[in-house]
C-alpha cells in the first residue's frame, strides 16, 4: 500500500496540497480527480520522490522511500521522459539496462498491441504513439504500482479506446494503479477507487462500484454533489459573463 | 557498480557526440595550418634562393611555427570551449524542453550521487580523451611538416620546448612530472565539482539556489588564491613541493565537501 500521510506542499505563497491524506492499496485500480492546479500532478511527483515532502510523509509498503522503491513503483507521466533522439529500441533498451524488473516479453506483446514501430525515433511520434510509448515503458516493468499522470490527455478516441483496453488487461492486474484524470467518462467503468481532490485536500473517497449499487449514482453524479458547493461560490463572487 | 558502469557509458556516449567532432574539427584545422605553414616556409626559402641571398639568414622550420599560429590555437580553445559549455549543459540539458529527460534519470533505481560522479568521470575521460588526441596530432604534425620541409631546414623540437600557449593551458596540457599532472588535474577537476555543486543548488533552491551555487563556485576560486597568496607569503619557511601538497590537500578536500553536498542535495531536495 502507499500511503500519503498530512502532505503539504507551497509553491510561493499558494498552497497546493493542504494535508492530504489517501491510500492505494495494491490489486485496485485508483483515480485522483481535481480541476486543473488541484495538486493532482504534485502529489504523483511527491510518491516518486522527484519533488521532496517536506511536511508529512509518504510510505511505500510501511516504509519511506528509498532508490530500492523504483522497482516497485512505475511512473508514466503526460510527456515522454526519454530522449528524444532515442529510437523506440533504444528507450527499451535504456530500460532493461537499468531496471531488474523490466519484462522484455511482455514489452515486445505491448509493441505488438500498440502497433509501435521499435525502429521510430521518439520525436518524430504523434502524441498519441508517444503516450503509448510512456505506457510501453511503465507497464513492462514488473512493478507493485503503477502511477500514471493525465494518460487519456490530448489523445484521439481510437487511442484512447487502446489504452482503456489496457486497464481491462493482466498488464496492471495484481497492481495499485493510481490514475489522474479529468477524463471521466473514460475510466467511469475501469476504476474501481476514486479519490476527489480540491484545494489540496480529500474531499471525499469512494468505491465506485458500492455507490453504483448502492445508490444507483455514477462518478460524474458525486462529483457534482461534493465540486456544485464549490462552483455556486464561485459563480457568487465571479457571477457569469452571460449575467445568467 | 554494473549500474554504474552502464550509466558511465551512457553519459560518455553522449558527451562523445559532442567530442568527437570537436576533436575532428580540430585535427582538420591543425593538419591543414601545418599545411600550410610549411609550404609557406618553402615559398620563403624558394625566394631568399632566388634572391640570391644566404639560407642561413632563415631560421629552421619548427613545432613553434605551427602552434604559434593563431588559427592553430583558436582551435585548442576550441576544445577547451566545449569542455566550458558542456559543463553547464551536461547537467541543464536534463531540463530542457518538453521532454524533461531529469524524471528518467531521478527515477533509477540507483544511487542518485552516480548522476554526478559519472557526469564528472565524464570530464576526466574525456579530458584525458582530448589530451591523448592533441598529443597524437602534435606527432602527425611533426611528420607532415618533416615531409614538406625542404631538406635540411628542419629542427625537431620537443614539445616542452614550444612557446606556451598560455601557461595555464600549456602546463594543464603537458604537465612535466607525475606531481605536476595530479596537481593541475586536482585543480581542474576540483573546479568542476564546485560548478556541478553550484548547478545543483540552484536546481534545488530556484533563484535563491542560483545565488548560492554561484557564491560557492565563486569562493572555491577565492579561496584557493588567499591561499596560495599565504602559502607564497611562508614561503620562507615552505619548500614549493609542501606548497604544492597544501594545494591540492584543498584541492582534494574541496572535491570530498563537493562530492557529500551534491549526495544530500541529489538524495532529498533536487526538484524536478
Amino acid at each position: 500500500m502507499i500511503e500519503v500521510k498530512d502532505v503539504y506542499k507551497k509553491y510561493g505563497k499558494k498552497k497546493v496540497l493542504n494535508g492530504i491524506n489517501f491510500t492505494i492499496p495494491k490489486g485496485k485500480i485508483s483515480s485522483l480527480i481535481g480541476i486543473n492546479g488541484a495538486g493532482k500532478t504534485t502529489i504523483l511527483n511527491h510518491i516518486m520522490n522527484l519533488l521532496p515532502v517536506t511536511s508529512g510523509e509518504i510510505l511505500i509498503d510501511g516504509e519511506k522511500f528509498s532508490p530500492k522503491d523504483y522497482e516497485k513503483l512505475s511512473f508514466i507521466p503526460d510527456a515522454a521522459i526519454m530522449l528524444p533522439e532515442m529510437k523506440i529500441r533504444e528507450a527499451m533498451d535504456f530500460m532493461q539496462e537499468f531496471y531488474d524488473t523490466w519484462n522484455e516479453e511482455r514489452a515486445q506483446e505491448i509493441l505488438t498491441f500498440f502497433r509501435l514501430n521499435e525502429k521510430d525515433k521518439i520525436n518524430t511520434l504523434s502524441k498519441g504513439n508517444v503516450a503509448k510509448v510512456n505506457l510501453l515503458l511503465g507497464l513492462s516493468l514488473d512493478v507493485d504500482y503503477v502511477l500514471m499522470d493525465e494518460p487519456f490527455s490530448g489523445i484521439d478516441i481510437f487511442t484512447r479506446e487502446q489504452i482503456a483496453e489496457v486497464f481491462t488487461s493482466y498488464l496492471v492486474e495484481d497492481k495499485g494503479v493510481l490514475i489522474t484524470t479529468h477524463e471521466i467518462h473514460e475510466i467511469e467503468f475501469l476504476v474501481d477507487r476514486v479519490i476527489l481532490m480540491d484545494e489540496g485536500i480529500v474531499l471525499r473517497e469512494f468505491n465506485v462500484e458500492e455507490v453504483r449499487e448502492n445508490e444507483g449514482r455514477s462518478i460524474v453524479d458525486i462529483m457534482r454533489e461534493v465540486y456544485m458547493p464549490y462552483a455556486d461560490e464561485l459563480n457568487h463572487h465571479q457571477p457569469n459573463r452571460l449575467g445568467k | 557498480m554494473k549500474k554504474f558502469i552502464s550509466l558511465l557509458s551512457f553519459e560518455m556516449n553522449r558527451f562523445l557526440k559532442f567530442l568527437v567532432p570537436t576533436l575532428l574539427v580540430t585535427a582538420v584545422v591543425q593538419i591543414f595550418v601545418t599545411i600550410f605553414s610549411s609550404l609557406k616556409y618553402n615559398n620563403e626559402l624558394e625566394k631568399i634562393i632566388a634572391q640570391g641571398e644566404q639560407l642561413e639568414t632563415i631560421p629552421n622550420f619548427s613545432l613553434q611555427d605551427i602552434t604559434g599560429n593563431g588559427i592553430y590555437q583558436l582551435s585548442i580553445m576550441l576544445i577547451v570551449l566545449v569542455f566550458v559549455f558542456y559543463s553547464f549543459f551536461i547537467w541543464y540539458r536534463e531540463w530542457l524542453g518538453k521532454n524533461t529527460f531529469i524524471y528518467r534519470l531521478l527515477m533509477l533505481p540507483t544511487n542518485r550521487t552516480y548522476l554526478l560522479l559519472t557526469k564528472s568521470l565524464v570530464f576526466l575521460i574525456g579530458g584525458l580523451l582530448a589530451f591523448s588526441f592533441q598529443f597524437g596530432l602534435y606527432f602527425i604534425e611533426l611528420k607532415i611538416a618533416e615531409w614538406l620541409v625542404m631538406d635540411g631546414h628542419y629542427t625537431l623540437l620537443n614539445i616542452h620546448n614550444v612557446q606556451p600557449l598560455y601557461d595555464l593551458v600549456q602546463s594543464l596540457l603537458f604537465p612535466t612530472t607525475l606531481f605536476q599532472f595530479i596537481s593541475r588535474y586536482s585543480f581542474a577537476f576540483a573546479a568542476l565539482m564546485s560548478l556541478f555543486v553550484g548547478i545543483i543548488i540552484e536546481r534545488s533552491f530556484g533563484l535563491k539556489g542560483l545565488i548560492i551555487g554561484a557564491s560557492y563556485f565563486i569562493g572555491f576560486f577565492v579561496l584557493y588564491a588567499l591561499l596560495d597568496s599565504l602559502l607564497y607569503s611562508a614561503s620562507f619557511i615552505l619548500r614549493p613541493s609542501q606548497e604544492a601538497i597544501i594545494m591540492m590537500v584543498y584541492q582534494f578536500l574541496v572535491i570530498g565537501i563537493s562530492t557529500f553536498i551534491s549526495h544530500l542535495l541529489l538524495k532529498n531536495k533536487i526538484k524536478i
